[in-house]
């Protein structure tokens, strides 16, 4: 307990540092090198040399970055959730079909808008409430199965299963839609964290963090579900009631995420592993935090890596990079690893 | 027994409802627990011990009949006061290799603790001596993932005993152990019971192992009748040949185990 409290706490400390150090070479680096104490005086309002600078950094830079942070969060956090609900460390909002689910919906508000993603509100919220509602069908799926099939590897499967169908659904309304909403949903399906604007970012934030919050709630049954549903229920935990709220916070999260920044790949299913391998722990009570945590790192370095080249690089491109190895490791030395034993 | 039963069925019927299919596993039984007693139930394999088992702790409704437990009926618990009666242990691997003895066997507390599950001192003891109390101390601070498996099947134990429940039920619980760690399991039960007036329930397929141990034995025969009795009185009667009476094998009262018919 000591040694392991301990190592708990230095993960968590070197995960917000890393997080303080990431945010502000998201503002300084980008298609223009803008000076460190120029970005500061852009942040508290003081005088900056060059009035462009001002606004790549207020308007631009910082709600790119701290999207980034929350939807790397949010990602990390849902991908922990359906982990621990389907008792399997290899699902995650994107396995299981609940992006897929979320991009379905933006398809069809996307391409019956005929492409013309215009800045009001409305068609924001259009975006936002077809992401949700897509995630919700393939959540409702997932619940209707895991009520006829116990098994959560089999589960696993039918959610696998229900990504390609969705996946057919988006390719055929692609088919039959015109060029301008095709070339619109393809730009937002290569992820992206530019799209929430400054006035947006309030109403994003608000979603994310009280999802957030609501899963922190749970971390009681989450650590009595490690020992698989029969034991959580002698404990006294109401196993219909956990897992359905557990669905339905990680659909909240990769909704909202899907609708602001695209189907972001990767990060769901990864950052639960890279928290657990630091922190040699699934006691979600610190596993749950600094997965949060670190999914914000990952986010904050992928949206780094992506703006270096003088031209910007998809998300997409980069989350496997980072993702496919992690994961090939974790298979590979997963007799080693403790938290499959 | 003078004393009042921890745990007793009347007439109970155990099996699956589908829609409107009922297949019945296990019918009329009618049988008791007592505290400060370990029970083994015997039994063929599929012959429905373990729906017997999952249907008197509560996770399964009976067909018919019905289980009153600590003078209540099971049906009038909620599952939060059940988890307080109830203290189960299954062979299930789980994913749980991460945690430490301590936060394992912390989780049993958890029908004790609040919203986020945080021990206070009472709970802490609780925690210590459960762990103390099935020779784990020594193993305190080690992951799950590097104990033996007689070690984890100990530690699940743990787990139960922090539960502080009056009844406790193993569903195997020496399954996949070495014959060291099925004796010290078995033994440490027996001495958990008797020292904590708890009532042990197990099923098992250690006649042998479990036979000297225990004070009182269920019995599934062949034809899916109940038998309860105490166990000197079981092997007496022959009631241990209803077992398996299709079955090669006789039940020897000399090894007091079951052996070949035709002994080479």
């Amino acid at each position: 307990m000591k040694a392991t409290s301990h190592r708990s706490a230095i993960t968590l400390i070197a995960l917000s540092l890393l997080v303080v150090v990431l945010l502000p070479l998201n503002l300084v680096y980008g298609s223009i090198d803008i000076p460190f104490s120029e970005v500061l005086n852009a942040l508290i309002g003081e005088p900056v040399s060059k009035h462009t600078w001002k606004t790549i950094v207020v308007e631009t830079r910082l709600p790119m970055a701290l999207t980034a942070a929350l939807a790397g969060a949010a990602l990390a956090v849902a991908g922990l959730l359906l982990q621990t609900t389907f008792d399997n460390p290899l699902a995650g909002p994107s396995i299981l079909g609940v992006s897929t689910g979320s991009s379905l919906g933006v398809a069809v508000v996307m391409l019956a808008m005929g492409g013309v993603v215009s800045e009001a509100l409305t068609s924001y919220f259009s975006i936002l409430l077809g992401a949700i509602a897509g995630a919700a069908v393939v959540m409702l799926i997932l619940l209707f199965f895991s009520s006829i099939v116990k098994s959560t590897a089999m589960l696993l499967i039918i959610g696998i299963m229900v990504g390609y169908l969705t996946s057919s659904a988006i390719s055929l309304l692609n088919f039959f839609s015109t060029q301008e909403g095709v070339h619109s949903f393809v730009i937002w399906g290569m992820g992206n964290f530019t799209g929430v604007t400054l006035d947006r970012l309030p109403l994003f934030s608000i979603l994310i963090l009280v999802s957030l919050g609501l899963s922190f709630m749970l971390v009681k049954p989450l650590n009595a579900l490690l020992l698989g549903a029969r034991y959580a229920e002698n404990l006294g935990v109401s196993i219909k009631a956990t897992r359905n709220k557990l669905l339905l916070l990680s659909g909240i999260l990769t909704a909202v995420v899907t609708a602001f920044c695209g189907p972001i790949g990767f990060l769901g299913l990864v950052v639960p592993h890279i928290a657990r391998l630091a922190l040699r722990s699934s006691n979600h009570t610190v596993l749950l935090p600094a997965t949060a945590l670190a999914g914000a790192v990952i986010a904050l370095l992928c949206n780094l890596i992506s703006v270096l080249p003088s031209s910007v690089i998809p998300i997409n491109a980069i989350t496997p990079i980072i993702g496919v190895p992690i994961i090939i490791y974790v298979i590979i030395n997963r007799k080693k690893i403790l938290y499959f034993n | 027994m003078s004393h009042q039963a921890m745990l007793s069925t009347n007439d109970l019927a155990v099996g699956y409802r589908n829609g409107k299919r009922i297949s019945t596993v296990l019918e009329h039984i009618n049988v008791s627990l007592y505290p400060g007693e370990l029970v083994c139930l015997l039994g063929a394999n599929g012959i429905g011990k373990s729906t017997l088992l999952r249907t008197i702790s509560g996770v399964q409704s009976p067909l018919n009949g019905e289980i009153t437990i600590a003078g209540r009926n099971i049906e009038s618990y909620s599952s939060k006061e059940l988890s307080k009666l109830i203290g189960i242990v299954y062979t299930d691997r789980t994913l749980a290799g991460a945690l430490t003895v301590e936060e394992l066997v912390s989780l049993g507390r958890q029908p004790y603790t609040g919203f986020f599950g945080r021990l206070d001192d009472d709970d802490r003891r609780v925690v210590t001596e459960a762990i103390e109390n099935v020779g784990m101390s020594h193993k305190t601070h080690d992951y799950v993932a590097t104990l033996s498996d007689g070690e984890r099947q100990k530690a699940m134990i743990a787990r139960a005993l922090a539960q502080e429940t009056p009844i406790i039920i193993l569903d195997e619980p020496t399954a996949f152990l070495d014959v060291a760690s099925r004796i010290e399991t078995m033994q440490l039960l027996r001495n958990l019971a008797q020292s904590q007036q708890k009532a042990v329930l197990l099923s098992t397929h250690d006649v042998g192992l479990s036979l000297p141990l225990t004070d009182r034995l269920w019995l599934v025969t062949a034809n899916s009748t109940m038998i309860e009795g105490s166990t000197s009185q079981l092997i007496t009667d022959g009631s241990l040949q209803s077992l398996f009476p299709d079955r090669n094998i006789t039940f020897d009262t000399s090894v007091m185990d079951y052996r070949p018919i035709h002994n080479a």
